[in-house]
């Protein structure tokens, strides 16, 4: 049995970015974990996340001590030609053992099948845990995503915040070592305020509980998170109940140690301000959760979190109304300043404010959107009065106080603004639905008028930005392009809109082509449709197909023509994979891929004779494949692609028989003509809805 | 551990923490005489900043942003205050601490109140810097920014700067419990407070800022500014140049407050201004290491 400890490693940092955090502490516990496999060391994982703002620290159970030992062998030259006559050993002997850093005598003997030859055998023992272990670390700490390396004071080392001690144990023992210009040691501080001297830990066990009761820190994560949960609902629960976002939970826990929430107030005054300008007080300026009421209404109050626990509470909670009613002040000087000027005001306005320099202004990608949606519009159908006027108003709010302070709040404002102005309804809600989808698993934009102006919005920015080849790279996307695409692709699936893609590309580039911001890039359709795609892919992925579903569906009808379509097709394959005829269809369309790319050129343009026809089989499978070309159609207009691919499994019997009495290459050319042009309808006919050789069935 | 007695004035509070910062081995220099929008501006930040000299020092500096004036409306918003900052190269180990028992030296208790260090990424487009580090906050209040420099002037900076700064008005107000910066009591005698010196300072400049401050001759100052500091630049002459950065830095921000530059204007306007500090910085590099980084002797002997 070896031996087996746990391991503690704690970085001791300065106040580290809340919003990384977790993701740091996570890959760190990853990459010391990577180490010791690498290493050849065990252990066990847990999903334990461990960092506080000041730590980021790292505990794995059970680690062995020391790396298996490893059985060095070799064999020398023989023994009939190491030695002379008299046994003394010849240059061979003597080099063999040398090699082996031992002496002739120390080598042993071993008989093999070609005679016996000189033998030698060691075994080196493994590492220790304690040799290895702070060249891992260090490597982990090279591998940590970092969002800005900082340097501090004069040190060479950069680390996110300056670092002030390195924590590194194994059981009870100090690993010793230099990580960060840090020496190694078993001592570290306790929260800020509280424990000004250093803490001793005995032992990894030991850690978290010592932080606790001694040091004033939760250090568990998870744990200091359901504890500010808890509070904020206890704090509330005569008066309501908090609303409490993830995200923000996740960075207020990031920014404690010792957490306590605490319940304040604001005056009633400020409820008149919208519900979203209030939120966004609260949880950007100010990280307070808001208190809403059993009707999910807000009310006055608001949670703050300390990071102490004081004598008396109504000193921080009193410094916090103060600096929320001050924050709420603005707001509505803000929000009654806006309120005076009607939207339209704002148009002229837009003409100062550049969108991208070789885009123009937010005046010029205005006058595209009015043009674009009206497009749109008559594609789907749609009245364009509203949505002229819509297009006409969409930038407006981006000029108004409120938005300059909160731009979060774009098109929220946009909404309540053009109510007040006495907008058509229609025009105010698409103002809002213009930037919706917000992110990648938000609402959509419901009215005809938002949808049109959403896609309107997205594919003007894809264009223009791919036209001026501001094309992302990498982890490069500084206008959000991707989440753009993606949001393209889901308003016209999921609300199931009928567009040409590719037309709709085409119109936006003439519309730029006779503004005043001509596009310089003259195939942007090809790269900016391999973009979309790209992100296709990723929905198809997120809604529950597969990839190779995917690709079958994108190897039938074009893709681009209509989205919703395709989805009509990846839905039929989806479903034709689940039946038990598919993976025989799959097989067969990939054979008949195969002879047809071989022999393309002549057959295409022939269509199947029946008197040439021989065997019965080949009969049979003409007879059912006439049939299921006339039947196809009906399902065509019906876009009912499932039905027309449970219809083709039918054929997989004929199709077998086929394959399994006809031989497709006969010498007659006539022959073998004519059962390619059969295989080419055959093929064709799967086509409708996609290529089915691509399928992976049973394959896994 | 906290014994200090509490500032009861404006003026108390600065001789607190000006004391404390002599005791810590900072010169306590004194205001630049010329406007600026923070004590970022100061050369005593900016240039000091610069190559490898070491540099200690704390003063108030009073600060102007046109585009903040609300005729002495806003009880926390004026188009001039104070800050105070503190200035250590290189930025030492334990400078959290000295921060923090700089404001423990007002009679704040840590234990009682809520401070925490916020992230807080500071960049300056027009002086070509950025530096990392947090926004304070006070019970929720932003009372100070702590910045370690990385860049400035577009030169790495080795080694790093910490930069303390303090929004004097706002700490006071916590101190004494005041709802409006004006009601800040700034000596007990006479009894003079914070509006009592500001208040018409505020109506009368807010005034310039907005309505009366001469856009063609402001247009004419920047351009002037620039042409002279390319001058000066030609003549080997950095802190004169610097000088006229800042007046263009002013007049610009002027011309913000009067709304006389366009979003896409307003781009070139600070490309113009970051393309001669980072021109100044890199002669005053050069400037000091032809003097051989005498305060570099200085320190080892």
């Amino acid at each position: 049995m070896t031996k087996k400890a746990n391991l503690l490693l704690e970085i001791l940092t300065e106040e580290l970015p809340p919003k990384n955090l977790t993701r740091l502490a996570m890959s760190l516990k990853e990459s010391i974990a990577e180490g010791l496999k690498t290493s050849g060391f065990e252990y066990e994982l847990d999903d334990v996340l461990l960092a506080t703002p000041r730590r980021l620290a790292v505990i794995l159970n059970n680690v062995t001590a020391k790396q298996p030992d490893q059985v060095i062998e070799r064999k020398g030259p023989l023994t009939s030609i190491a030695f002379f006559p008299d046994g003394a050993p010849k240059p061979q002997a003597t080099g063999f053992a040398k090699s082996c850093d031992v002496s002739v005598e120390q080598l042993e003997r071993l008989d093999t099948p070609k005679g016996e030859c000189l033998y030698f055998k060691k075994t080196e023992s493994g590492k220790s845990i304690f040799d290895c272990l702070p060249d891992i670390v260090t490597e982990a700490i090279k591998k940590l995503p970092i969002k800005k390396q900082m340097r501090w004071g004069d040190h060479d080392i950069t680390f996110e915040r300056p670092v002030h001690g390195i924590m590194l144990m194994y059981g009870r023992k100090i690993v010793p070592g230099i990580i960060l210009e840090k020496t190694t040691s078993n001592k570290t501080q306790g929260h800020r305020f509280y424990n000004l001297s250093p803490i001793t830990i005995s032992s990894p066990k030991a850690y978290v509980k010592t932080l606790k009761k001694y040091a004033h820190v939760f250090v568990d994560f998870n744990e200091r998170k359901n504890i500010i949960r808890t509070q904020a609902i206890h704090a509330t629960q005569r008066i309501g109940s908090p609303v409490i976002s993830d995200a923000l939970l996740d960075e207020v826990t990031a920014s404690t140690e010792w957490p306590l929430a605490l319940l304040a107030n604001f005056s009633n005054d400020f409820l008149s301000l919208p519900k979203e300008v209030l939120i966004a007080s609260m949880e950007k300026h100010q990280r307070c959760f808001p208190v809403v009421d059993q009707y999910n209404q807000l009310l006055p109050h608001f949670i703050t979190t300390a990071n102490i626990k004081p004598y008396r509470t109504k000193y921080i909670i009193r410094g916090n109304e103060r600096v929320m009613r001050a924050r709420l002040s603005d707001a509505k000087f803000f929000y009654e300043t806006d309120l005076k000027h009607p939207l339209n005001m704002y148009v002229e306005q837009l003409g100062h404010v550049v969108f991208q320099k070789q885009l123009g202004t937010l005046l010029n990608k205005t006058q595209r959107l009015q043009k674009l949606s009206s497009y749109i519009a008559k594609q789907l159908k749609i009245k364009t009065t509203d949505i002229e006027r819509a297009a006409l108003l969409s930038k407006t709010d981006l000029m108004t106080s409120m938005v300059g302070e909160f731009p979060e709040l774009q098109g929220i404002m946009g909404e309540y603004y053009a109510q007040n102005d006495n907008e058509p309804e229609t025009v105010a809600i698409a103002l809002k639905e213009q930037y919706m989808p917000r992110f990648s698993t938000d609402d959509l934009p419901k009215t005809e008028t938002g949808q049109t102006l959403a896609i309107a919005d997205r594919i003007d920015t894809l264009v223009g930005m791919f036209g001026i080849n501001q094309i992302p790279t990498g982890t490069k996307d500084p206008f959000a392009l991707r989440r753009a695409a993606f949001g393209l692709i889901r308003i016209m699936i999921e609300n199931e809109l009928h567009l040409n893609l590719n037309e709709l590309i085409k119109e936006t580039y003439n519309i730029y082509k006779h503004s005043d911001h001509p596009l310089p890039k003259e195939h942007l359709g090809v790269t900016l449709g391999a973009f979309i795609l790209d992100r296709l892919a990723t929905w198809s992925q997120q809604n529950g197909f597969t990839l190779d579903q995917h690709n079958a569906t994108l190897g039938g009808p074009i893709w681009h023509e209509d989205l919703v379509l395709f989805h009509a097709r990846l839905k039929a394959v989806q479903h034709f994979a689940t039946l038990p005829e598919a993976e025989s269809l799959a097989a067969a369309n990939k054979r008949v891929k195969n002879i047809l790319i071989k022999n393309e050129a002549d057959i295409l343009k022939h269509a199947f004779k029946m008197d040439l026809l021989k065997e019965s089989a080949e009969i049979q499978l003409a007879r059912d494949i006439s049939k299921k070309i006339e039947a196809a159609d009906a399902f065509e207009k019906n876009r009912d692609y499932t039905g027309l691919l449970i219809d083709l499994a039918k054929l997989r019997d004929p199709v077998d028989r086929f394959f399994e009495t006809v031989m497709v290459m006969d010498e007659d050319p006539k022959l073998q003509q004519n059962r390619l042009a059969l295989l080419v309808k055959l093929r064709e006919l799967f086509l409708k809805v996609a290529d089915i050789s691509l399928l992976q069935i049973g394959a896994s | 551990m906290f014994t200090s007695k509490k500032p009861q004035t404006f003026q108390d509070m600065i001789l607190a923490l000006q004391a404390y910062w002599a005791k810590q081995g900072c010169m306590i220099t004194q205001p630049l005489d010329m406007p600026v929008g923070a004590g970022t501006f100061h050369p005593s930040t900016f240039l000091r900043a610069i190559g490898p000299e070491p540099w200690r020092t704390a003063f108030v500096q009073p600060c102007r942003r046109p585009t903040d004036g609300r005729y002495g409306d806003n009880p926390n918003r004026t188009q001039h205050y104070y800050q105070f900052q503190v200035i250590l190269k290189p930025s030492p180990e334990d400078i959290q601490k000295l921060y923090l028992n700089s404001i423990t030296a007002l009679s704040i208790d840590p234990k009682q109140c809520d401070i925490r260090f916020m992230e807080d990424n500071w960049e300056s487009p027009t002086l070509g810097a950025w530096g990392l580090g947090w926004e304070v906050w006070l019970d929720g209040m932003e009372i100070s920014q702590f910045t370690y420099f990385q860049q400035v002037g577009g030169l790495d900076c080795k080694p790093v700067t910490g930069e303390l700064t303090y929004g004097l008005e706002r700490i006071a107000m916590y101190l004494q419990n005041a709802d409006s910066m004006f009601d800040i009591l700034w000596s007990h005698t006479p009894r003079v407070t914070y509006g009592d010196i500001f208040k018409q300072n505020e109506i009368e400049m807010s005034a310039y800022n907005f309505e009366y401050a001469d856009v063609n001759a402001l247009l004419k100052q920047f351009d002037n500014s620039e042409a002279q500091c390319k001058t000066l630049l030609e003549n080997k002459l950095p802190l004169p140049a610097y000088e006229m950065i800042l007046n263009a830095s002013h007049a610009f921000n002027l011309l913000d407050a009067r709304h006389a530059i366009s979003a896409t204007e307003r781009q070139q306007y600070m490309l113009r201004i970051r393309t001669l500090a980072k021109a100044v910085a890199e002669q005053y590099y050069a400037s000091r290491e032809t003097l051989g980084f005498p305060l570099l002797k200085k320190d080892e002997a």
